[in-house]
C-alpha cells in the first residue's frame, strides 16, 4: 500500500514538473521569442534583466524535477514490481522511447539553453549599467534557440510515447 | 523558512556546478547534429509543432509495423 502511494506520488510529480517545464518552453517558442524583437532596444534589455531569468529559472528546475522524479519512478517501479515481465512491456517500451527524447530534452536545458542564456542576461544586466559594455554576441542567442526548437520538436513524439505507455499499449502489439 | 530555503539554495548552487564541466563537450557534440536542421527550427514555431506532429506519427507508425 505505501508503495502504490510512493509510486503514485512519484508519478504526480514528474508530471506536474512536466507540465510546467514544457508549458514554460511553448511560452519561450511561442509567445517570449517572436515578441522580444518588437520590443524597443531598452524594454528588451529590461526584460532580459526582470522578467527572462524568473521564466528560466521555473523552466531549468522543473526540468530538473520531471528528469529525477521520472528516474526515481522507473527504478522505484522496476525494484518494487520486478524488472521480469517489466523489461520488454508496452509500458516500459513506450517509457524507454518517451524518456529517451525526454533526456535529451532535459540535457539540451541544463547544457546549452541554460548556459547560452545566462550569458546573454549577464551581457544584457551590464549594459544597463554601463550603456559602452559590449552586447550580448548573437551566437549565444542562436545556439540557445535551435536547442530550444529541438526540444519543441521532440515534445510531442515525448509526450505521445509517455501517455501511450498507459493508454495505448496496443501499438506493441 | 530561510533556515529551510538556504540548505536548498546550496544544493541548488551545486547541481549547477556539477553539470559545468558537461556544458561544453555536450554542446561540441550535439550542436554540430542540430545546426543542419535549422531549416525546420527557425521560423514560424507554428512550423516546429506540425513537424513535431508528423515526427511523433513516424516513429508511432514504425513501432506499431515493427510490432
Amino acid at each position: 500500500m505505501a508503495w502504490e502511494y510512493y509510486l503514485g506520488s512519484l508519478r504526480w510529480l514528474h508530471i506536474l514538473a512536466g507540465i510546467t517545464w514544457i508549458g514554460l518552453l511553448y511560452y519561450f517558442n511561442f509567445v517570449q521569442t517572436p515578441s522580444f524583437p518588437k520590443l524597443q532596444a531598452g524594454s528588451r534589455r529590461d526584460a532580459f534583466v526582470n522578467l527572462v531569468p524568473s521564466a528560466l529559472w521555473w523552466f531549468r528546475w522543473a526540468a530538473m524535477v520531471t528528469f529525477l522524479a521520472g528516474v526515481a519512478w522507473i527504478i522505484s517501479r522496476g525494484v518494487h514490481l520486478g524488472w521480469d515481465g517489466y523489461v520488454g512491456s508496452a509500458s516500459f517500451n513506450s517509457i524507454m522511447v518517451g524518456g529517451g527524447f525526454g533526456i535529451f530534452m532535459f540535457l539540451n536545458v541544463w547544457l546549452i539553453i541554460w548556459p547560452n542564456q545566462k550569458k546573454i542576461i549577464a551581457a544584457n544586466a551590464a549594459q544597463m549599467e554601463n550603456p559602452d559594455a559590449p552586447g550580448p554576441d548573437p551566437q549565444w542567442a542562436s545556439t540557445a534557440a535551435i536547442a530550444s526548437r529541438v526540444n519543441t520538436l521532440l515534445s510531442v513524439p515525448m509526450l505521445f510515447f509517455m501517455v501511450a505507455a498507459r493508454n495505448m499499449p496496443a501499438i506493441w502489439q | 523558512m530561510t533556515v529551510l530555503l538556504q540548505p536548498i539554495t546550496l544544493v541548488f548552487m551545486l547541481i549547477e556546478l556539477l553539470m559545468r564541466p558537461f556544458e561544453a563537450p555536450y554542446q561540441a557534440i550535439m550542436m554540430p547534429l542540430y545546426r543542419p536542421l535549422s531549416p525546420i527550427l527557425i521560423g514560424k514555431p507554428s512550423k516546429v509543432i506540425v513537424a513535431s506532429i508528423i515526427l511523433a506519427a513516424v516513429i508511432g507508425v514504425i513501432v506499431a509495423v515493427s510490432h
